[in-house]
């Protein structure tokens, strides 16, 4: 319970903070290339994901954490 | 002219791709449009993006494997986006099988329980018979909803390999406000595997018995649902920041049913012998995970343009209710060269704390009691105390038809931890580093 109070708090502190930034829409020149996406090479990401997955303890974060693979 | 919005998640408009005729007709069989001829079929491919990869992975002394993939997607003018995406995986070579290095040869099962396997004194055994090949196909749709603010992606994924299926769907909602500045997103994702064990379920604490013997039980499965909560942030013209919380809780079979761990003396360290008819000579057990895990993950990324490169690096904390704890950092540096080429160096460094219930092997007098109490048990190294470093660099560029491709190279290397070390083992290397080399090559159009 504890936990779900702070990441709301967290989450709201977050949000009221993120309103005064940003730019406005004829400033994503940068921010709209290829290689400034989020996921600029979802191949090589997930081939990782499943490398990782297979050789270690831990999955997910940055996306669903399931592998559909028998391999942990 | 003017400038389109950009959303933060989604990365603007793309370039429209050269599709060679050969490649198109390659996408339409995928759509199913093998039926039509000529033009049709030409206007039924056109507008799809493919992706097509080539992964080799090679461990010293162990596992290698071979993964082609392609994705195609293509995105019509409502702005919703169809994807598919297949991967075939094929994987042979040898395996740890949780025992420990002996200073005697050591004779083992092999996990059909037809036939044995020996390893060296000294040595990690190694289980040499380890070969599958996975099947993985997933689909996506990205569908926008009325007022352009809002989307929800949904995700079909079905894989097969030679011992294991597994079906699953995801749906994701995403919300952009602030002038698209910020982007919230909340989804949501199942899986059901089916675990087929090559030669049936070995017994859980059960001792591996002698080649022939089939004492084993029957398939198992295994559900698991996932929520991720997630906040984009544009900072400014030049930054963006990520973060996500994610839960994922699995109930069923969590056993890696070829895993054993090694019974020793309580004092020498020697392996014990079993006092079961049956049995191998020496006593091993096989591994008993719980049958339910939760998973927590923190996750954070900055991504950031800096004098025309790209610097890219994300933070992961994942904790779970069996003791594991991890961190993880992982750092891409993108020179842009020139227009057509660059390098992009890859740092990877991981940690993790072990499972409460891993151990390198067990003495007799605690084998005893877990037994008795039908306690937890694994003695797989990767459940153990572990760090593990990742090289890379990648190479792109784009190629004289102007589409893009990309060659990178990468080294990663496991150290992991003996806990429980008795007697003799303290002149055994009982968690022996693994090295692994990554070769991959992109090529998209």
């Amino acid at each position: 319970m504890k936990f779900i109070m702070f990441t709301a708090l967290l989450s709201s502190l977050l949000l009221s903070g993120c309103s005064s930034l940003g730019v406005k829409p004829w400033e994503r020149d940068v921010l709209a290339r290829d290689d400034m996406a989020l996921e600029s090479a979802s191949m090589d990401s997930a081939f990782d994901d499943h490398i990782y997955f297979s050789k270690e303890a831990s999955s997910g974060g940055k996306g669903f954490g399931g592998g559909g693979c028998g391999c942990n | 002219m003017k400038k389109q919005p950009v959303s933060a998640t989604a990365s603007a408009a793309k370039s429209k791709k050269n599709v060679g005729s050969l490649l198109k007709s390659a996408t339409g069989c995928l759509l199913g449009a093998t039926a039509m001829a000529g033009a049709q079929a030409e206007s039924v491919a056109d507008g799809w993006e493919a992706d097509v990869a080539i992964l080799y992975y090679n461990e010293t002394d162990r596992v290698s494997a071979l993964e082609p993939a392609i994705a195609v997607k293509k995105t019509f003018d409502d702005e919703s986006v169809v994807g598919f995406k297949l991967v075939l995986d094929a994987l042979t070579g040898a395996s740890a099988n949780g025992a420990t290095a002996s200073n005697t040869p050591q004779t083992f099962t092999r996990p059909s329980g037809n036939g044995t396997y020996t390893s060296s004194a000294n040595e990690t055994p190694l289980d040499d018979t380890f070969r599958d090949t996975r099947v993985n196909l997933t689909a996506n749709y990205e569908q926008p909803l009325e007022d352009r603010m809002n989307k929800v992606v949904w995700g079909a994924n079905v894989s097969r390999e030679y011992d294991f299926v597994s079906i699953g769907g995801s749906g994701t909602f995403l919300h952009d406000m602030n002038q698209r500045n910020t982007t919230l997103s909340m989804g949501f994702a199942f899986e059901q595997d089916s675990i087929k064990p090559v030669g049936g379920t070995p017994i859980p604490l059960g001792e591996m018995k002698e080649a022939g013997s089939k004492v084993r039980t029957g398939d198992e499965s295994r559900s698991m649902v996932e929520m991720l909560l997630g906040v984009t942030q544009v900072i400014d013209a030049k930054t963006l920041m990520q973060f996500n919380y994610g839960l994922a809780v699995s109930d069923g079979y969590h056993n890696d049913a070829y895993k054993i761990t090694s019974v020793v003396d309580d004092v020498t360290g020697v392996n014990v012998l079993s006092q079961d008819s049956g049995s191998l000579t020496n006593r091993h057990l096989y591994e008993n995970r719980p049958d339910s895990r939760t998973k927590h993950s923190l996750y954070g990324k900055v991504k950031r343009f800096l004098g025309g490169d790209v610097a890219d690096i994300s933070y992961r904390y994942m904790w779970d209710d069996w003791g594991v704890a991890s961190s993880t950092v992982d750092m891409h540096y993108r020179f842009n060269m020139s227009p057509s080429w660059y390098l992009e160096p890859h740092v990877r460094f991981y940690t993790q704390q072990a499972a409460d219930f891993y151990t390198t092997s067990l003495t007799e007098t605690q084998a005893n009691a877990l037994v008795a109490n039908n306690g937890e048990l694994t003695s797989d190294y990767r459940l153990g105390d572990m760090d593990a470093t990742t090289l890379g660099l990648k190479f792109g560029f784009l190629t004289p038809n102007g589409n893009k491709s990309s060659i990178r190279v990468e080294y990663y290397n496991q150290t992991g931890t003996a806990s429980n070390v008795i007697g003799q083992q303290n002149s055994q290397d009982l968690v022996p580093d693994v090295d692994a080399v990554i070769v991959q090559y992109n090529y998209s159009f």
